[in-house]
């Protein structure tokens, strides 16, 4: 400090005292420094540790939280129906020294990811875009450790559905009900149980590969109804139960149409084909009368008689077997003393074959023949063991048989006895016996199989013939009873295959399937009989009649039938025509008139070229035709091989009344079921209508239905001439939902069958609906994810 | 420290201390903040991601307990999480968009479609505007696509300006382009034809798919010539041979150049079909946009 005190300059100068002050300005400086320091570590502790701690703390969670949601997201996006998928999550040991935990939490029903230190209470949450909507977030994670990871899963179990089918559905009491699980679904194995409703089930396991063993059968003695519970059960234990209404009658009931709908699966995913099946059974009791009146129409041209053609065989029946000798066998130990050797085998009257094995092992038959017998000779045999055998080749009894054996010592010397051998030697054959009805032709024709032995027959029809063999059949006119057929094995070693055909002419096939058919009519049905064939040297003048009127005598009718024979050409449309013609001047009202076609070739008179359309032309004339009401029915039958199978089917009323026989049996069990068919229908003219809402759309399109749109609705429409007693119509086709929940497959009403009804008469329909199908279109449940 | 007799240097050392602390205070408060600002918007990019993934790859999703499925539009009033995708990834339903839209504009529904894409956490809320976006659209000036005069997807709040703000974009097709094209129409000629179609440019893609020969009358070779407004005008595509003629021609940018009004086509022996949209652009066979999702 300066002061200027006048002209003199005046300086003050701090004493020696004033270094105390020095001393107080240091304590004074040090005190103000510590509080300053109090002050900046206060600053720096929020400023410098715990907010960067906060600010780093918020940023890691941040990241370690949107890793783990963003991995979710991916997650959820191609999530698998069926599966897992494990992810790695990584995050640090510690953020700010502290550690963490990860979790999920929820919030007003909401999911989210919680990163949290409990330590410093510090946490974060994170949207995961509302996953847990359809997945099952569950667990958490520490941040210390070792590893972290985000497992999901998922298990979509189809569930089974089970389909519950009988038939019919409507019995007289003792009949029985055929019970049908076989549309049920389901994964894996499936197990089902039939609760038939009267006390008794029945549980097995479904084949897939031979279903029919999973259809039952089962009988009902009390009338009544009963509800058939079947339960299926799928691999995974889950299971579906379905059921059926079974109506036991006292009485005849009237044939009947059962009509239901049925939706595969009940639970379906969106966007997810749902199958469904409409399906249609013929109800009623078979025996049900309905009358018809029917024209066989019998194909009796040449080619259906083996007399005139060598395919107008059929087989009537077949039989195969195996058969193997009856033999002696013996030794002779020949030296070389022997130069010539003789062996005979020889019986008292049947016949025996001999042959012998060298000690090389060279075999050989005998080669001449002697009386009951035959004889081996050779020169210069080989020195050791001869094996001898005798084979017996008659069919029955049994027979005494000597072996003598000669030798030779020198070239020129006699023959001298060397040693014998006598048997008793019984038939060792093969029976076969069968029944022939009368026919014109019959024929038994052997073939070896696997093998080229030599196998004789004998046939027995009261007197035996034989010996044939696989190159001489046994055939027999005006044929008919009991026939005992023998096979011998004519070797001595081993055994042989054979199989034996039994064949008729086609024309006593065509006869006795007629006769069948016949035998299935009742009082009121009328039946006739017409054939076409030809005449004249070379049988090309055609030829068509009706050897039977329409009669309600069935032996009258049989009679006719016996009297036709084949000859000539094939005037098919001649036959219908005929037929056609009868039936209209003698079919009764209240009766079918029916036409059954049977042919084994092709039309061929008249031979100008017009026998096939001419055959077309008078079938669709004939098809036309209605008499009384009823429409006529023609039903074709193609016999053999030779049958034009393309024209008979069209010349019938549909394809459906086409059959095809090739043997004798086959064409009786045809003309059976014919006459079945014609007298158990359960309905007719049915028109079936699927009418499905517009949220329903089609995918696949089912064979035979005519298909229109209208107001948005799709429908779907089938006509159908007729469905017998026990016929089942079933179509199915799939369809895709477009919304989602409980979903109707059809409109209810619209969807229905209109039919004619038992007992057919007059044109009144009757209307039966479909069940509305309904299916569930969600997606299945059971997503979880976890995170450890 | 030096002293001086005089004692004067302690005071000048007490006020140094003090500019320093002051100094070193005032700074050290900006630390925390080095850490946070940067990390504002990467914290909400997986967000955007997240929502932007599950709209264009998922169908949606809805469930009330006991049923659930993917048409989210019929069951707002239980859960739901908006989706969509037609069935495939980045491939979007013009249908679920238009159920969007009617959902978000008809009842105000901001904080439902937030919820449904689980944008509500304990803490915070993210807001949120999703768009579909023209392919060269850019923030500074985005190009809405449109169809019949009105953007296709535009949802949301207003994109404020100085927040931290997360953009994901996904492009995406439609399932059914047809949906949203104001020329829809399928080129079917067994001999030769032409297609006259007004257009008032600008559009925003205008695509003739030739996809195969039409031989039904005469197997002679296929080509198709185009030109705009009068005959007299040079052809814009004139193709011939199946090589060159079995393609797909893009005109938009000859269209929105001449501004012009008629595109007359001129096709012999071919099948194909004509798209004119508003609602995006012509990109790999497809009618496309980008879906712009802002979280902020």
């Amino acid at each position: 400090m300066r002061m200027k005190v006048g002209r003199r300059k005046f300086t003050i100068i701090p004493e020696k005292d004033e270094a105390v002050s020095m001393l107080m300005e240091y304590v004074m400086l040090a005190g103000v420094l510590i509080v300053f320091m109090f002050a900046l570590l206060a600053v720096s502790s929020g400023n410098l540790i715990e907010n960067p701690t906060k600010a780093t703390m918020k940023a890691q969670f941040m990241d370690v939280g949107n890793q783990i949601a963003n991995k979710l997201v991916d997650i959820a996006l191609i999530a698998p129906e069926n599966g897992n998928i494990n992810v790695k999550v990584v995050m640090p040991y510690t953020v700010g020294d502290d550690d963490f935990k990860v979790g999920f939490e929820e919030w007003n029903g909401n999911y989210y990811l919680k990163v949290k230190s409990d330590r410093l209470n510090r946490s974060e949450s994170l949207p995961i875009s509302n996953l847990g909507l359809e997945m099952s977030p569950e667990g958490f994670t520490y941040s210390l450790s070792l590893t972290h990871q985000i497992s999901y899963s998922r298990s979509n179990v189809i569930s089974p559905t089970a389909v519950a089918l009988a038939y019919p559905t409507k019995i007289r009491q003792g009949e029985n009900v055929t019970f049908d699980m076989t549309y049920s679904t389901g994964e894996g194995s499936l197990w089902f149980t039939w609760e038939f409703g009267d006390g008794d089930t029945y549980s097995g396991n479904y084949s897939y590969s031979n279903p029919l063993s999973s259809i039952v059968s089962h009988g009902y003695a009390v009338a009544g109804n009963y509800t058939a519970n079947l339960t299926v059960t799928d691999a995974y234990g889950d299971s579906d139960t379905d059921s059926v209404v079974i109506s036991v009658e006292p009485l005849t009931p009237d044939p009947f149409l059962f009509i239901d709908k049925f939706i595969i699966p009940k639970y379906a995913e969106p966007n997810e084909d749902v199958k469904i099946m409409l399906y249609i059974r013929g109800g009623g009791v078979s025996q049900q009368a309905r009358n018809v009146s029917t024209m066989h129409v019998i194909d009796t041209s040449g080619s259906m008689d083996p007399d005139y053609y060598s395919q107008g065989w059929t087989n009537f029946n077949s039989t195969t077997g195996s058969v193997s000798p009856s033999k002696w066998t013996g030794f002779v130990a020949v030296t070389s003393s022997f130069k010539r050797m003789m062996i005979d085998a020889y019986s008292t009257g049947k016949d025996v074959d001999l042959w012998v094995k060298s000690p090389d092992g060279d075999f050989a038959r005998a080669q001449f023949n002697i009386v009951n017998g035959e004889r081996y000779y050779v020169y210069f045999p080989e020195s050791g063991d001869w094996e001898i055998a005798v084979v017996a080749d008659y069919p029955t009894g049994s027979d005494s048989v000597s072996v003598d054996i000669y030798r030779k010592t020198s070239f020129w010397g006699p023959w001298k006895y060397y040693e014998g051998h006598n048997f008793e030697l019984s038939a060792n054959s093969q029976v076969y016996n069968f029944s022939l009805p009368s026919v014109e032709d019959m024929r038994v024709d052997l073939d070896l199989v696997n093998g080229t032995k030599d196998v004789h027959f004998y046939v027995d029809d009261g007197s035996l013939h034989g010996p044939y063999d696989e190159n001489y059949p046994f055939t027999d006119s005006n044929a008919g009873g009991d026939y005992t057929v023998y096979f011998v094995a004519d070797f001595p070693y081993g055994s042989q295959e054979y199989s034996v055909d039994f064949d008729i002419a086609k024309i006593d096939a065509a006869k006795i399937a007629a006769k069948n058919f016949n035998s299935l009519l009742k009082s009121g049905d009328l039946v006739g009989v017409a054939y076409f064939n030809g005449t004249g040297y070379w049988g090309d003048i055609a030829v068509s009649e009706v050897v039977q009127t329409l009669t309600s005598d069935i032996d009258s009718a049989n009679s006719s039938i016996e009297s036709l024979s084949a000859y000539g050409g094939t005037p098919m449309g001649d036959g219908i025509w005929k037929a056609k013609e009868e039936l209209i001047d003698k079919a009764p009202s209240g009766t079918i008139p029916v036409i059954v076609l049977l042919s084994d070739g092709n039309p061929t008179l008249p031979d100008d070229g017009t026998a096939v359309q001419r055959a077309l032309d008078n079938a669709t004339d004939a098809k036309s035709t209605t008499i009384h009401g009823e429409e006529l029915l023609i039903y074709t039958i193609g016999f053999g091989s030779d049958a034009n199978e393309t024209l008979l089917r069209e010349v019938a009323t549909s394809p459906s009344y086409y059959y095809y026989a090739a043997t004798s049996n086959e064409l009786s069990d045809i003309y059976g079921q014919i006459a079945r068919d014609l007298k158990e229908k359960s309905a007719e003219n049915l028109t079936i209508t699927d009418v499905l809402p517009p949220n329903i759309q089609l995918t696949s399109t089912p064979s035979g239905a005519n298909i229109t749109t209208d107001g948005g609705n799709t429908i779907l429409r089938w006509n159908i001439s007729s469905i017998r007693i026990n016929e089942t119509w079933t179509s199915t086709f799939y369809v895709r939902p477009s919304t989602e929940g409980i979903v109707q497959t059809n409109v209810f009403g619209l969807s229905n069958v209109t039919y004619i009804p038992y007992p057919f008469t007059g044109v009144n329909f009757t209307t039966s609906t479909f069940p509305v199908g309904q299916t569930t279109i969600e997606l299945s449940e059971a997503e979880q994810v976890g995170l450890r | 420290m030096i002293m001086d007799n005089l004692g004067k240097l302690g005071v000048d050392m007490i006020v140094g201390i003090i500019i320093f602390t002051i100094a070193f205070v005032f700074i050290a408060q900006y630390v925390p903040q080095v850490f946070t600002i940067e990390r504002g918007d990467i914290n909400l990019q997986p967000i955007a991601y997240r929502t932007s993934a599950i709209l264009v790859e998922n169908p949606g999703y809805w469930t009330n307990g006991s049923a659930n499925g993917t048409d989210w539009w019929n069951h707002t009033d239980a859960s739901f999480r908006i989706g969509l995708s037609s069935g495939d990834a980045n491939e979007v339903s013009y249908q679920k968009i238009q159920e969007l839209n009617s959902f978000y504009n008809n009842s105000e529904n901001y904080t439902e479609v937030q919820t449904s894409f689980g944008l509500l956490v304990p803490e915070r809320t993210y807001d949120f505007n999703i768009s579909l976006q023209s392919f060269f659209s850019h923030s500074s000036n985005p190009d809405y696509v449109t169809h019949n005069g009105s953007p296709v997807l535009l949802i949301g709040k207003r994109v404020p300006d100085f927040v931290d703000i997360a953009k994901y974009e996904r492009l995406v097709f439609y399932s059914v382009p047809t949906d949203v094209s104001f020329i829809s129409s399928s080129l079917d000629t067994p001999n030769t034809k032409q297609y006259s179609f007004n257009v008032s440019p600008p559009v925003r893609s205008f695509v003739i798919t030739i996809t195969d020969v039409n031989d039904n009358q005469t197997s002679s070779n296929p080509w198709m010539q185009v030109w705009f407004d009068s005959p007299s005008n040079p052809y814009v595509v004139n193709v011939s041979g199946e090589n060159e003629t079995l393609q797909t021609f893009d005109i938009t940018d000859e269209i929105n150049s001449d501004l012009l009004n008629t595109v007359y086509i001129k096709l012999h022996n071919v099948k194909g079909n004509i798209i004119a949209t508003d609602a995006g652009g012509y990109m790999g066979g497809r009618i496309g946009a980008k879906l712009v999702v802002n979280v902020w």
